[in-house]
């Protein structure tokens, strides 16, 4: 039995097919994919896989086809796909119960909530992003974490750090590296690290891939078409690897957020991180810094950007910031 | 030629094993993976150490998933990956060959 290719754009008949068996094994036909291929026995679609960038998605296997071990050759081939695009890590995000047969194919589990699991394989990995923290790590008694993406870095961002400082001896900021908002992420690193220079006892980091990343929180990137339900599973999901991977290896007891009147994407993850936290760690939600009864955020700097109007983003931003952005838009 | 700093060899297909190779900071570290583990695992980590020493990378960390393979796969794996890890392809096949004699 051969792996082909699906083309499910031109091929309406294997789409029909693939559609078909996603449901028969309990999962949605999510378009969102790059590459699919099946295995076919006598005409019949009996196993599929599919990519988007790194992370493998959609694996099923006829229930008629069970124990004849397609998920070797299906997994098999999506990762010499990934190898072919240069991808040095694969992602996989199934239900708990089949978790088992990937480790058993050598990927490893990053984190787990009660619907699913992401597993990886690769390097760098989850062990290397842990000896990264343990290398910045200092010494406290009262640690704690901001993650932030920054996009980009405001005053209210900066207020949320001076607050936090009140309850911390050492403070960790955790700047989002995936690169899908306006500033990339050395640009957005750079913002922040410039905004909290001043400041004792801050560290500047970078979550990699496993804090609200493509992998573990995409829903965060789509905050207007997200589904609110599937966008609560990620985000318990993102609290999890927060909870079990980086608050131990950092010493952490307190993870603050701000308060989000305007997002209903991050209204949400805040909501779970609080289910996920609940006696283990101190959350700590802060309410924003209000400019003119507005609350401060970079949606609103951004969309001052757009307009071209200095004025807001002067009032809006630390200077560091400030000067930032205008060199950029200088440039381009 | 471009060190990489992964390289992957081998399928997790029955009989076969898939080797991949990570940076190290000290020595040769095996992480075994497999159903026959409690008969061939000392072997298997034995084997695939010698091989790596064999080709002088000394400082490794080795993730190994077996499925069942005979020692001619897993030296055959091990020294793929080995020469993807170095971005080589021409093979010391003399070498190579002398190891079995």
């Amino acid at each position: 039995m051969e792996v082909t290719r699906l083309w499910l754009d031109i091929n309406a008949s294997a789409k029909k097919a693939w559609q078909a068996l996603l449901t028969q094994a309990g999962l949605v036909a999510d378009e969102q994919v790059d590459y699919t291929v099946g295995i076919y026995d006598q005409g019949q679609l009996i196993a599929t896989g599919s990519t988007y960038q790194n992370i493998i998605k959609l694996v099923a296997v006829a229930d008629t086809a069970k124990h004849n071990n397609l998920l070797a050759k299906i997994t098999g081939a999506l990762l010499e796909r990934l190898t072919a695009d240069r991808f040095e890590q694969a992602y996989v995000y199934t239900k708990p119960c089949t978790a088992t047969y990937f480790k058993a194919l050598g990927f490893k589990a990053i984190a787990e909530t009660t619907h699913i699991c992401l597993l990886e394989r690769g390097y760098p990995d989850i062990e290397t992003f842990q000896a990264k923290l343990k290398r910045a790590k200092r010494p406290s008694q009262q640690a704690g974490a901001i993650v932030m993406n920054a996009n980009p870095f405001t005053n209210g961002h900066r207020y949320l750090v001076q607050q936090a400082l009140q309850t911390c001896d050492v403070l960790y900021v955790l700047v989002v590296s995936e690169d899908r908002s306006l500033f990339d992420t050395a640009a957005r690193l750079k913002m922040v690290q410039a905004g909290v220079a001043d400041l004792k006892n801050v560290v500047v980091l970078t979550t990699d891939h496993y804090l609200v990343s493509n992998a573990t929180f995409p829903s965060y990137f789509l905050k207007d078409q997200a589904d609110l339900k599937v966008a609560a599973e990620q985000a318990q999901l993102d609290a999890q690897v927060f909870l079990q991977r980086v608050a131990p290896v950092l010493d952490l007891k307190h993870r603050f957020v701000g308060s989000e009147p305007n997002s209903a994407v991050t209204a949400v993850y805040n909501d779970q991180m609080a289910q996920a936290f609940a006696g283990h760690l101190q959350l700590t939600v802060i309410d924003r810094l209000t400019e003119n009864q507005q609350p401060v955020s970079a949606t609103t700097v951004r969309q001052a950007l757009k307009r071209d109007d200095w004025e807001t983003v002067q009032q809006l931003v630390p200077t560091s910031t400030f000067k930032n952005l205008r060199s950029v838009n200088h440039d381009s | 030629m471009t060190v990489k700093q992964t390289a992957t060899a081998g399928t997790t297909e029955s009989s076969d094993i898939m080797i991949t190779l990570k940076p190290n900071d000290s020595g040769i570290e095996v992480e075994l993976d497999s159903n026959v583990k409690k008969q061939f695992g000392d072997h298997i980590n034995a084997l695939i150490k010698d091989i790596l020493q064999k080709l002088s990378i000394d400082n490794v960390k080795v993730e190994a998933v077996d499925k069942g393979a005979l020692d001619c796969t897993i030296k055959a794996r091990t020294i793929a990956a080995a020469y993807r890890l170095r971005g080589e392809s021409d093979y010391e096949w003399e070498a190579i060959n002398s190891w079995n004699d």
